[in-house]
């Protein structure tokens, strides 16, 4: 089932809008919470796009909805050509071998009622894989793919460490062989140590087995470890889009440069050296969102015509897609105060 | 602080959760406890702040603050002093503010308890904090309940209470973890001018190396319960000299301006004290070990000024080396 031309994934204009409850008891009003609003990428086989943002920003309901696991409210995922809302249920569950997922907490989305064999072995019973004597020797097969010990088979989640669980998560992602996996934050719940050696294992992963990723995470020094292009999410919308040393050389948007500015660095001479941009107030809520630019209220460059004119995703000759109406005099700006 | 022991009996087996641990920290210091989950940097900041209940208990140490043993102290002056001159702020705000409580009556009765104020001195008193740490409209979130309020206006509401009674001592333990990056440096800037502000000593808790570059001044690592490293924050991170703090220091991934596709790690994850080791805990990880580590329990011992750490073979500082001044 090989692809034909083109990305292997394209998301245009996808929309998540979520009706809920209003202020006032008799009446309700109703009102709309837009989750994602007017997402549009593509990514190539074998590739890595890192979907970075804070908190509500939409980045996890993106991830689920070109899976499917949740239904757009408009907008089209088209999958090895295949495009998703138009299949059926049987044909979206036999396509979803070839997409998977890895979630956050390693706590949580393990049944603890299932041994590791079981929880392994589900995914292959779904899609009437490795039947009979097959099934044991690929979950074998499995646990060496993630660096667990064949030995686990018969022991039962609280057994193991959050980062012996995420491994688990992970074989039973890449049980099916899928040709893309979402990761939704799937080291924040993990120490630092224990971060690295799932990094290294998706990295040696997507080599070995042809993966493509989108890896979705709050954390911009390990998005950037991980992708070769980043989309920067805000209140629901890509906000920037680039190449990964491009973005993390001049980001262009002054969220992203926000963003950037506000990670703490290991390195206490360069913190001290460092001119801090912190940004002032919290995000808004996607219920009621500011008109024109979403972030032109915490925005230090906001113009008259930020309050009213939305501004749309655009190429810019440096190749960065950015939706700003002053990125060009933001990016200037930029490269003034770090050189 | 010195030689601090806390342990917690679970059924038929005793968690060594800190042992021996200790610091030193002056008015107007910042301290940073580095570790990663379950190396007792928490356990450290309750023990000081007389918090730990059964099953847990403080078996031996001191903790001197002014010259009186906080350890030896009866409850009746340790919940004088909590609250007032030694403050806290959690990491997870909701959990430490009362539901059915709106922030006014929070900060109210703090006031009333500690400096006697009544209501009207109180409120005013109350406003003042809360502009402080930078809550817009302080007069009508008096009357707020705290599951109104956002994540980050919450640690603020968090922080106000601590400095409500002019402490000396703050401890944060992870304050920002829970937050957003933009949020979490709006936290850290306010946390950095209030402690600048009244001269406080601040023990700051955190996972994050680079909270501890930016905001600490010096630095304890902490592993498996034990103090293995300790120095000024620029000497530890310019020669770290045991083998986990080098290990931590390379694990944390930075924001490179080329993608880098190298992983460092550390094998293994971080044991559970459950008996007295006999040689390093850090050992089964541990990339210098020998045999003798192995059998053999490290101590803290100088290994340059101002510098002390607990290792049989620590990382050469040489090839780091700057100039020395």
């Amino acid at each position: 089932m090989s692809a034909t031309n083109g990305p292997l994934l394209q998301v245009d204009g996808l929309k998540v809008y979520y009706a809920v409850r209003g202020e006032g008891w008799l009446v309700r009003a109703r009102n709309l919470l837009r989750a994602v609003d007017d997402v549009s990428f593509q990514i190539e086989e074998g590739e890595t796009l890192g979907l970075v943002g804070e908190s509500g920003c939409g980045k996890s309901t993106t991830g689920r909805t070109i899976l499917y696991l949740e239904t757009p409210t408009s907008g089209q995922v088209r999958f090895q050509g295949q495009e998703l809302g138009e299949l059926s249920t049987d044909a979206l569950r036999g396509l979803r071998r070839r997409m998977q997922i890895v979630f956050q907490d390693p706590f949580a989305s393990l049944n603890p009622r299932m041994t590791i064999g079981q929880i392994i072995a589900e995914p292959l019973s779904v899609h009437h894989l490795f039947e009979g004597k097959k099934r044991k020797d690929r979950i074998a097969e499995l646990l060496s793919l993630v660096e667990l010990s064949p030995d686990y088979i018969q022991r039962y989640p609280h057994e193991f460490s959050g980062g012996q669980r995420q491994r688990i998560g992970i074989a039973r992602a890449i049980a099916v062989e899928p040709s893309f996996i979402v990761l939704d934050e799937p080291v924040s719940a993990l120490d630092v140590s224990i971060q690295a050696q799932i990094l290294q294992l998706l990295d040696g992963l997507q080599q070995r087995l042809h993966l493509s990723y989108l890896f979705i995470a709050h954390d911009l020094a390990v998005v950037g470890q991980m992708s070769d292009r980043v989309a920067v999410m805000y209140l629901g919308k890509i906000v920037e889009l680039a190449e990964r040393d491009a973005l993390y050389q001049r980001p262009h948007h002054p969220y992203t440069q926000a963003l950037f500015s506000a990670v703490p660095v290991p390195d206490p001479g360069e913190a001290r050296k460092r001119t801090r941009l912190v940004l002032s107030g919290e995000v808004p809520s996607p219920i009621n969102p500011p008109t024109g630019c979403y972030f032109h209220p915490r925005c230090p460059l906001a113009q008259d015509r930020c309050r009213t004119e939305e501004p749309l995703l655009r190429r810019l000759s440096s190749g960065h897609q950015v939706a700003c109406h002053f990125a060009e005099v933001a990016v200037r700006q930029y490269d003034q105060v770090s050189s | 602080m010195r030689g601090l022991q806390t342990r917690f009996r679970v059924r038929d087996t005793t968690v060594y959760a800190v042992e021996g641990a200790g610091f030193t920290l002056r008015a107007g210091e910042t301290l940073g406890i580095v570790g990663e989950s379950g190396s007792g940097k928490s356990v450290t900041a309750l023990s000081i702040m007389g918090m730990i209940r059964r099953p847990g208990r403080v078996a031996g140490g001191e903790v001197l603050f002014h010259g009186d043993d906080l350890l030896k102290l009866p409850e009746s002056r340790m919940r004088r002093l909590r609250g007032r001159t030694l403050a806290m702020v959690p990491q997870n705000p909701l959990a430490s503010l009362n539901p059915v409580l709106t922030i006014g009556d929070h900060l109210r009765e703090v006031l009333w308890v500690h400096l006697g104020m009544g209501r009207s001195a109180a409120e005013r008193r109350s406003v003042e904090l809360l502009r402080r740490v930078g809550l817009p409209d302080p007069q009508q979130r008096l009357g707020e309940f705290p599951h109104r309020m956002s994540g980050g206006q919450r640690q603020r509401v968090m922080i106000a209470l601590a400095m409500a009674c002019g402490p000396e001592l703050l401890i944060a333990d992870e304050p920002t973890t829970a937050l957003d990056v933009t949020i979490q440096a709006q936290i850290l800037e306010l946390m950095d001018d209030l402690a600048q502000e009244s001269r406080l000593a601040t023990i700051l808790i955190t996972h994050n190396l680079g909270i501890v570059a930016g905001h600490c001044d010096r630095v304890m690592v902490m592993y498996a319960g034990r103090v293995v490293e300790a120095a000024p924050v620029d000497e530890i991170f310019a020669h770290p000299r045991h083998p986990y703090t080098v290990g931590l220091l390379r694990c944390v991934p930075r924001l490179t301006r080329k993608r880098e596709r190298i992983f460092h790690t550390i094998p293994g994850s971080p044991p559970q004290v459950t008996e007295a080791p006999l040689g390093c805990p850090f050992a089964p990880r541990c990339a210098n070990v020998t045999d003798y580590c192995r059998e053999h329990l490290p101590q803290l011992d100088a290994v340059g000024p101002d510098h002390v750490a607990a290792c049989w073979n620590p990382v050469d500082a040489a090839p780091h080396r700057e100039v020395t001044s």
